[in-house]
């Protein structure tokens, strides 16, 4: 039988060999062939000796001057790059402005939209105070997070809060379109929506509305951003979850006053899903449309 | 102490902390002067870019990608200067007489010419050989050799590295190796 062919994919197996990186499936058919192959058996072994020969140029030690002259003229820079920023050193780059103006637009639409209800709520004062109360703290809690470029474990807390709080505001507008308190009269009179209400009580329908206005804002940030918001979709989706669990979602129900405990507690569930299988969607994809344009890491 | 990750330093000396500079520093300074210097093959050429690396690396830390991966980013710096220092080489008329670099003119100083003279010379004469042979093989296979065998990178983070895909990767290392191989026959066979 031609050999040929299997000698091409086990030299293709040959590098990660050498460095190690090999699969183990790969391994165990490379040492399959090489059972019959002496040809690449040989080559494998004169590879091999090429490879230990260059471990015998070892690293030296740099030139002590290095040091001083590099930490010199880095803190020099640093020190010109102070004197030269006036706003205490946020750089407003496009990175920090897209979310923040994404931000402020979203909670313009969400106090607005909370305002426009706010005859239909049944303890309007209390609606206001909260609703304020709320979305403030919650987007000055964002801001100053994008702003002190906050991380946990090495994810952007401050642009997944401005993209969740922007997702959320997003479903605001819905919700504002559609009020809980008058779905049956407002939402029926949409045909596309009916559908969606007439399953289970209109939990499906949060749940989808919920996700699709958390995909649009994630998947344009991360595909516009690139890899800043990398590493782990998941861990990136569970964080941006979490705060709109914990922060966006008591919020969101708060303002909707006139809903039963058990009302509430569905839309709350459905909502917070939704939300959460949104923006782990709309991070897959961004990151997805990120890698297939490449050049992440180009300087 | 809590050992932080190069990317959490990254990301901490992007915000302003020096401190996180000097640690990455301290990291990276020995690996990108050997890498550079087996690239260069010349001690003063990878202190400059060294120094120029990090200098870049400041200049640049507002583009780090947070939780992108550090090791391939510093490198991809450090590759671009070294290919920006070529060119300037290739280029310039009085550089063309240093393209060749007189491997005799810088001995490695690790070389203890107090030891056994015999075993020195041998070692000295190991290294010139290795020099000479990376020296002879195309640019990328030797990049992509000098990453993977020295620095430990992985395939996927020497195609991000060289902006090519792992597949490439693996064969350049494989063409490399082969013309290395027959650079170096004779050392092997002895």
């Amino acid at each position: 039988m031609d050999q040929k062919p299997k000698c091409q994919e086990a030299e293709k197996r040959f590098a990660p060999m050498l460095s190690r990186e090999i699969r183990s499936g790969d391994e165990r058919k490379l040492r399959r062939h090489l059972a019959v192959c002496e040809d690449c058996t040989r080559r494998l072994a004169d590879l091999s000796a090429a490879w230990n020969l260059l471990g015998r140029w070892e690293d030296e030690m740099p030139p002590a001057s290095l040091d001083g002259r590099v930490r010199g003229q880095v803190a020099d820079a640093m020190r010109v790059d102070a004197s030269a920023e006036p706003s205490g050193g946020i750089r407003m780059g496009r990175e920090v402005f897209l979310p923040v103006s994404l931000g402020v637009l979203f909670a313009l639409i969400s106090v607005a939209g909370a305002l426009w209800n706010l005859e239909k709520v049944a303890h309007p004062v209390f609606s206001v105070i909260v609703t304020v109360a709320l979305w403030s703290g919650l987007y000055v809690a964002a801001f100053l997070a994008v702003f002190r470029r906050l991380r946990i474990g090495g994810v952007d807390v401050g642009r997944l809060a401005a993209v969740a709080l922007a997702g959320n505001a997003g479903a605001l507008l819905f919700f504002t379109l559609c009020p809980i308190s008058s779905e049956k009269d407002v939402c029926h009179t949409i045909p596309f929506l009916e559908p969606l209400f007439a399953v289970g009580g209109g939990t499906l329908a949060y749940f989808i509305l919920g996700a699709m206005s958390a995909i649009l804002p994630m998947y344009l940030l991360t595909a516009i951003v690139g890899k800043r918001i990398e590493t782990a979709p998941g861990r990136a989706a569970l964080l941006m979850g979490a705060i709109v669990a914990v922060l966006i979602t008591p919020a969101l129900v708060l303002q909707k006053a006139p809903l039963t405990i058990e009302g509430a507690l569905l839309v709350l569930a459905s909502t917070v899903l939704g939300l959460f299988a949104g923006s782990f969607l709309g991070t897959v994809a961004g990151l997805w449309t990120t890698s297939r344009v490449g050049a992440a890491n180009a300087v | 102490m809590r050992v932080r990750t190069d990317e959490q330093l990254m990301a901490r000396y992007a915000g302003g902390d020096l401190q996180a500079f000097g640690d990455l520093y301290a990291r990276y300074e020995r690996r990108l002067y050997n890498y550079l210097l087996r690239l260069s093959g010349e001690r003063h050429t990878a202190a400059d870019l060294v120094q120029d690396t990090f200098l870049r690396l400041h200049r640049e830390r507002g583009r780090y990608r947070t939780g992108a991966s550090f090791r391939p980013w510093v490198y991809t710096i450090a590759t671009n200067l070294w290919r920006d220092e070529r060119r300037r080489r290739v280029t310039s008329a009085r550089a063309l007489e240093r393209e060749a670099p007189d491997p005799a003119g810088s001995l490695p100083e690790i070389i203890d010419l107090s030891g056994d003279p015999e075993r020195q010379v041998e070692a000295a004469r190991m290294l010139l050989t290795l020099r000479v042979a990376l020296d002879a093989i195309p640019q990328n296979q030797r990049e992509a050799i000098v990453l993977s065998r020295y620095e430990g990178l992985t395939h996927e983070e020497i195609g991000q590295v060289l902006g090519v895909s792992a597949g490439a990767v693996k064969l350049r290392v494989f063409r490399g190796l082969s013309r290395l191989r027959e650079k170096l026959s004779a050392w092997m066979e002895e």
